[in-house]
């Protein structure tokens, strides 16, 4: 079967849904399709916000099967389009009233607002089955366009070399891998180890805008000397930070997904996170496979020490963590995906 | 003198109102006159009420439409050759009828809200949380209302509004079962005033159920209420439109997706393509 897989181009840049439409391409390939991704650059802002939509109805995709993954590559014109969905325009829907959203009150933005819901709803309504990569965006799409979808998992990056350390080494630090942004909250990381009273050390990866911040706030509550931050490093280097982890803090806003909780888990380490995480809740459960707080300093902070203090506890959190994610697989989001157009 | 074309409508006794609503929506880009009292006028098209008044008109060489009920009129109607048939009956629309709906509105007339942008207009106005309005059988109920209502709670004609204006719509169930509308899935019904009141607060604190019904509302309207399209089609069939005029390919898919004529995005291609234009 011949298959596109649709995305948006942003330029220059390159996050979790290019690895997401990366991995799916080559799944599909794997699985004996003939497979390649689409992508349209679009513009974000509000005024020309229905450009790309626009073209992408009028784009020829001569394919057995396309599947759009984001805003606005679902306005593909297709008679079998399979859904699987990362997101919508979120400045039009969740992020509604954020300083970045360009979703005003006044008639013109209430007016593109309504447009935009309605052509969504539209098209999405169009496809032949209806996937997202969380219940997070499933329910976003039900409470928003009224329209069902069903929640399809799919491996987060490296998960073939995330493996549990060895049961006689202790873990040294506890990480939180993200990108340093502020739907990301990096500074619940460090708000959390200087609370601790254990004075283990901390790693942040990443790199992003509130970098220089973090660093002033890192002075100003005393990390210097536990706190790394260690900005952007390897796959080889990021598996084996996972692997000697303690514990793993990952607690962005009202997030998607989050490979980070997934990629903890691989490593068999538990996850502290806090309870408007959003997707991250779906793996997360409370005492059973992580810890999650209130996102208050002394809650994080006395998370972390129980994990510290802990490793029994740190054991069996990540092992039922490992145990949750351990049968995600492509193969099985290539079966989903295309099941329907196979009958 | 009118540049714009006339129809004439020919009607038997009693029959004239079943055009109405049609005609009003085509009588935006025509003129439509009586064909006993069209004087000296001679119309470009004729729609007959049914097929006994074809039968005044049958020597007038002008496109010709008629109003059929069931298949032996449809059959009658093809053997006569008329250029476009029309019904009410969706049975007939495999035959080639062109449905014109008994109780149709000009759906696109109304663009759709839904509760998430219903939420914002209300916003914008200061006013805060659910807001549900009853509209009121005698004034006819306020469009302003419905556009930002959380709910609208309405029976009666009215209904139509609320639903092409993608309110979530506690109705009767004498109202749904005329309109064609779901219970359950087009719009909630309740035996009793107070009982709509109470299921209209549960819906304007249920997301989803608000968004289900609000979107499949507006879908409901469209299928089994519209007059716009069938009207453009019989005016097409009948030579009352330009026929030069083809719509290009991105025109199409813009009313595809029902874009209002007035969307900002129908002026940016304008001037996107004002440059290609081999005619500047």
């Amino acid at each position: 079967m011949d298959v596109l897989v649709c995305t948006t181009q942003v330029p220059f840049m390159r996050g979790g849904l290019e690895m997401m439409v990366e991995n799916l391409v080559d799944a599909l390939v794997a699985s004996g399709h003939r497979a390649e991704a689409v992508a349209v650059p679009a513009a974000w802002e509000r005024e020309r916000i229905f450009d790309a939509p626009t073209a992408w109805r009028m784009l020829p995709l001569d394919a057995d099967v396309v599947i759009p993954v984001n805003f606005p590559a679902y306005y593909a014109r297709h008679p079998r389009k399979i859904l699987w969905l990362a997101h919508q325009h979120r400045a039009a829907y969740d992020a509604l009233g954020q300083p970045w959203s360009d979703f005003g009150l006044d008639d013109a933005s209430l007016e593109a607002h309504r447009q935009l819901v309605d052509w969504d709803s539209r098209v999405l309504e169009e496809c032949l089955a209806r996937y997202t990569i969380s219940g997070v965006v499933a329910e976003r799409l039900a409470r928003y366009n009224g329209l069902s979808a069903t929640a399809l998992y799919q491996p987060p990056p490296l998960a073939q070399r995330l493996r549990p350390r060895d049961s006689n080494r202790k873990g040294g630090h506890i990480l939180c891998p993200t990108r340093l942004e502020s739907n990301k909250r990096p500074g619940l990381f460090l708000d959390g180890l200087a609370s601790m009273d254990e004075k283990v050390d901390g790693v942040l990866t990443g790199t992003g805008s509130l970098r220089s911040e973090l660093e002033k706030s890192s002075e100003r509550l005393g990390l210097e000397g536990r706190l790394e931050m260690a900005g952007f490093v390897s796959d080889d280097a990021l598996v084996e930070l996972f692997r000697d982890a303690i514990a793993v803090m990952y607690a962005p806003y009202d997030e998607d997904y989050g490979f980070v909780t997934l990629q903890a888990f691989l490593a068999g380490v538990p996850v502290i996170t806090t309870d408007d995480s959003g997707g991250v809740l779906e793996w997360v459960q409370d005492e059973v496979t992580g810890l999650v707080t209130d996102g208050s300093p002394a809650e994080l902070g006395r998370a972390m020490d129980r994990l510290v203090r802990d490793p029994q506890l740190a054991r069996r959190l990540g092992e039922a963590g490992r145990e949750r994610v351990k049968d995600l697989d492509w193969q099985n989001v290539v079966k989903t995906l295309l099941g329907g157009t196979l009958r | 003198m009118s540049a714009r074309p006339t129809l004439a409508l020919v009607s038997m006794a009693g029959q004239s109102a079943r055009s109405v609503a049609l005609l009003s929506v085509l009588g935006r880009d025509v003129d439509v006159v009586s064909w006993r009292r069209r004087g000296q006028v001679k119309p470009d098209a004729i729609i007959a009420t049914s097929v006994e008044a074809l039968g005044e008109v049958r020597e007038v060489d002008v496109p010709l439409g008629v109003w059929v009920q069931h298949h032996e009129e449809l059959d009658h109607a093809l053997a006569g050759k008329v250029d476009v048939i029309l019904t009410s009956r969706s049975e007939l629309v495999a035959r080639g009828a062109v449905l014109v709906p008994g109780a149709g509105i000009e759906v696109d007339r109304w663009l759709p809200a839904s509760p998430l942008v219903r939420s914002r207009r209300r916003e914008a106005r200061g006013i805060d949380g659910a807001y549900i309005y009853e509209a009121d059988d005698h004034d006819g109920g306020d469009e302003t209302a419905m556009a930002m209502a959380s709910v609208v709670v309405v029976s009666g004609p009215m209904t139509r509004i609320a639903l092409a204006l993608g309110a979530p719509t506690v109705t009767s169930e004498q109202t749904a079962r005329r309109l064609r509308a779901r219970p359950g899935r087009d719009v909630e019904v309740a035996p009793s005033p107070v009982e709509a009141a109470a299921l209209a607060a549960e819906i304007a604190l249920d997301d989803q159920r608000a968004a289900g019904l609000s979107r499949r509302g507006r879908r409901c309207a469209e299928h089994h209420m519209d007059l716009g399209r069938p009207a453009r089609v019989i005016a097409q069939r009948l030579a009352l439109s330009p026929a030069d005029v083809e719509p290009s390919d991105i025109a199409e898919r813009l009313d595809e997706l029902r874009t209002s004529p007035n969307a900002v995005i129908r002026r940016r291609i304008d001037d996107g393509l004002a440059a290609l234009r081999t005619d500047r």
